[in-house]
């Protein structure tokens, strides 16, 4: 059992992505639990692919594969696990900001906050403020993060989180916002909690934020 | 000497992969208008996704059209096609500058706006005129159509009209440019710059994007094709892949474009960039930049296109040795390469940051650049000096030489106006003066003495009632 999971955990750390669906069937058929496949197997890889990122060996593509492989394994596992044993992990809504189409910076924080065990849903690009708050109120989020890329755009943050405020809701959930052109001042200026210049310091912000 | 980075056999390899992508990968492009215009024409889709049959392409590349600038003084012009130099513009579109006074980073005004329109209308290196600055302190809804507005009541120079993202936005901005000129129809003969067009990478053509390319290239005005792709993020990790897969978003505008209206004139742009592999941030502390601008200044010239290229770009946050040793690597190869537009004077950090003093020091360098390596060499015996040499070895020196005199005024020396090169001992004796002191001081030099708007009372006056008009119209009060 220890070589089958190590074998999952190295194809993981190795971004494989079909041998690690292929490293988890043979777990799976060797009659060990789908919920320490992900546990002992993919997340443990998970966890040497954040150090190796933190240490400096590893770079944002190596992440995106590592992670994209542990997904691809979870959505063949999830049939198999009981839903009892799923654990959510503390949720965030996040989404580019209408009129914005642009969407990697968005999925670079989203690989990492998944990375970091947080259940995050995306709402994808071009998402209006209504569609924010509804999905705050709706999916119960404990963090909303919103993304402009564009100076043209990034005045959109503020409305959506004028539209928190306005449907009473922007006590129940920690803003953060994200873009290159944003600032720690613009953060403030909005409205929000905190602002992050990196995907890697969003998680540490948003960490921070929640007193984890 | 003009430097190409590919061989002939290169360029054909680029051209025809770039004909398979679009013919084998297409390209996503929504709007109604454009799909039954590329459709009609023999266009096929698959999904949603518009794919481009090869002879259409090349069909639509045979005949570019040719591009000349004219000034708000019409007597400035810029002949874009025929340029046998590389004109200079600065940044766009950067809405938090470094004081020059305070040498604090804050959010820009509408003041600041002007200021930079004048310092780019007397800096004798700059040739054209980007709204630069984008103002704070009026509405978010009227932003660009104000960039507009104020930088062409501020400069004599030929103005770039701005980026277009709706059709709102671009009907006001062309009747900004338009009520200067007196006229539509005279600023299509006359245009003072383009009209940008941004589409979305990988080969993506939002609805309005593409709705836009309708619109302009409709009315005829001349329009600059701006993908603006990263290398690993949104384009191929290898500059040639970014290269080619730009080219493919460059033919599949261009395509369009020909179609509604054969004499729109067209820019290709180079803005392809790289990203920081540990953040994602994209940060202009590339050497790769310079080189791109250059391979695209070679590729568009082979398809008879006036090309737009990065060139004076940093990460630097300060005017400081970071910006100055990037911003000569990055802006050397286009010059070198004839590129027909160089950006990005004034630019710091990757194009997030707005600094006056560095918009000095840029003036410094292009004037470098321009002095000799960005023009072809002439060699005749007048130049060689055949005569004054003989006539020296005769008996005498070079320096009681009319030929001497003659080819000094002429400007065979380059004179600098800025930075130090006096003995050292002089300058400590002058109290150790640095680059960023002497630039702050040339900045409000300029400002004092520029004459203020070139446009009559009459015309400021019609420009504001537009951009009230647009107030009205779109901002709650």
């Amino acid at each position: 059992m220890e070589k089958v999971l190590a074998q999952v955990k190295e194809a993981v750390i190795e971004g494989k992505r079909e041998e690690t669906l292929r490293r988890v069937a043979e777990a799976v058929e060797a009659g060990i639990e789908p919920s320490l496949v992900i546990s002992k197997g993919l997340t443990e890889g998970l966890y040497v692919v954040g150090d190796k990122f933190e240490e400096g060996e590893y770079f944002l593509p190596d992440m995106m594969l590592a992670a994209e492989a542990m997904n691809g394994a979870i959505d063949y596992l999830a049939p198999l696990i009981k839903k009892s044993e799923q654990d959510g992990g503390v949720r965030m809504v996040i989404g580019t900001v209408k009129g914005d189409l642009h969407s990697i910076g968005k999925d670079i924080v989203i690989m990492m906050m998944k990375s970091a065990g947080f259940d995050v849903i995306d709402l994808g690009v071009d998402v209006s403020s209504a569609t924010f708050v509804e999905a705050v109120r709706e999916k119960e989020a404990a963090v909303l993060g919103i993304s402009a890329l564009m100076t043209t755009t990034i005045q959109e943050q503020k409305k959506v989180i004028d539209l928190l405020k306005e449907k009473g809701l922007r006590e129940r959930v920690k803003v953060i916002v994200g873009g290159a052109p944003l600032s720690e001042e613009w953060a403030v200026k909005v409205g929000a909690d905190g602002y992050a210049p990196d995907a890697i310091s969003g998680v540490k912000k948003v960490k921070e934020m929640l007193g984890l | 000497m003009i430097f190409e980075p590919f061989s002939q056999k290169d360029l054909e390899k680029i051209h025809a992969a770039t004909l398979e992508i679009l013919e084998q990968a297409g390209v996503i492009i929504e709007g109604k208008r454009a799909r039954e215009i590329l459709l009609s024409a023999g266009c096929t889709e698959k999904d949603g996704r518009i794919y481009f049959p090869s002879g259409l392409v090349e069909d639509a590349l045979k005949d570019p059209v040719p591009l000349t600038f004219y000034g708000i003084d019409e007597s400035i012009v810029l002949p874009l096609t025929e340029a046998e130099r590389s004109y200079s513009h600065n940044f766009g579109s950067v809405s938090v500058l470094l004081d020059h006074e305070t040498d604090q980073i804050r959010e820009a005004k509408v003041k600041d706006m002007e200021d930079f329109a004048r310092l780019s209308d007397s800096l004798p290196y700059l040739d054209l005129v980007v709204p630069s600055l984008r103002a704070t302190d009026i509405p978010e809804e009227i932003a660009n159509i104000g960039m507009a507005v104020y930088t062409m009541k501020n400069t004599r120079k030929p103005v770039d009209i701005g980026t277009a993202s709706d059709s709102w936005e671009t009907r006001y901005l062309i009747e900004v440019a338009a009520t200067i000129r007196g006229g539509l129809d005279k600023l299509k003969n006359k245009p003072m710059g383009t009209i940008s067009i941004s589409p979305l990478s990988p080969l993506n053509f939002p609805a309005d994007i593409a709705e836009a390319i309708v619109d302009c290239a409709g009315l005829g005005l001349p329009l600059t094709m701006l993908p603006c792709p990263t290398r690993g993020l949104t384009a191929p990790m290898t500059l040639v892949g970014g290269l080619v897969q730009q080219n493919a978003e460059q033919l599949a505008f261009l395509t369009l474009a020909k179609l509604v209206n054969r004499s729109c004139p067209l820019v290709y742009t180079c803005r392809l960039a790289s990203a920081n592999m540990r953040t994602g941030f994209v940060g202009g502390k590339d050497p790769d930049l310079g080189l791109s601008g250059a391979c695209v200044a070679q590729v568009a010239r082979y398809y008879g296109l006036p090309s737009g290229v990065y060139g004076m770009d940093t990460g630097a946050s300060v005017p400081d040795i970071q910006s100055g040793y990037e911003r000569a690597i990055n802006c050397l190869p286009p010059v070198l390469a004839r590129a027909t537009m160089v950006s990005g004077f004034g630019l710091l950090n990757g194009g997030l940051l707005a600094s006056a003093e560095e918009m000095v020091i840029d003036n410094e360098i292009y004037g470098m650049l321009m002095h000799r390596l960005g023009r072809d060499l002439e060699v005749d015996d007048e130049i060689i000096g055949l005569e004054v040499i003989k006539a020296v070895m005769d008996g005498g020196n070079f320096l009681a030489q009319e030929h001497t005199r003659d080819f000094m005024r002429k400007g065979e020396l380059w004179q600098g106006k800025l930075g130090n090169a006096l003995p050292f001992e002089e300058w400590r004796s002058r109290g150790c003066p640095d680059i960023r002191a002497e630039a702050k001081e040339k900045v409000n030099q300029l400002l004092d003495a520029h004459p203020g708007p070139y446009l009559d009372e009459k015309l400021c006056r019609e420009l504001d009632l537009i951009l009230e008009k647009a107030r009205d119209e779109r901002v709650a009060r």
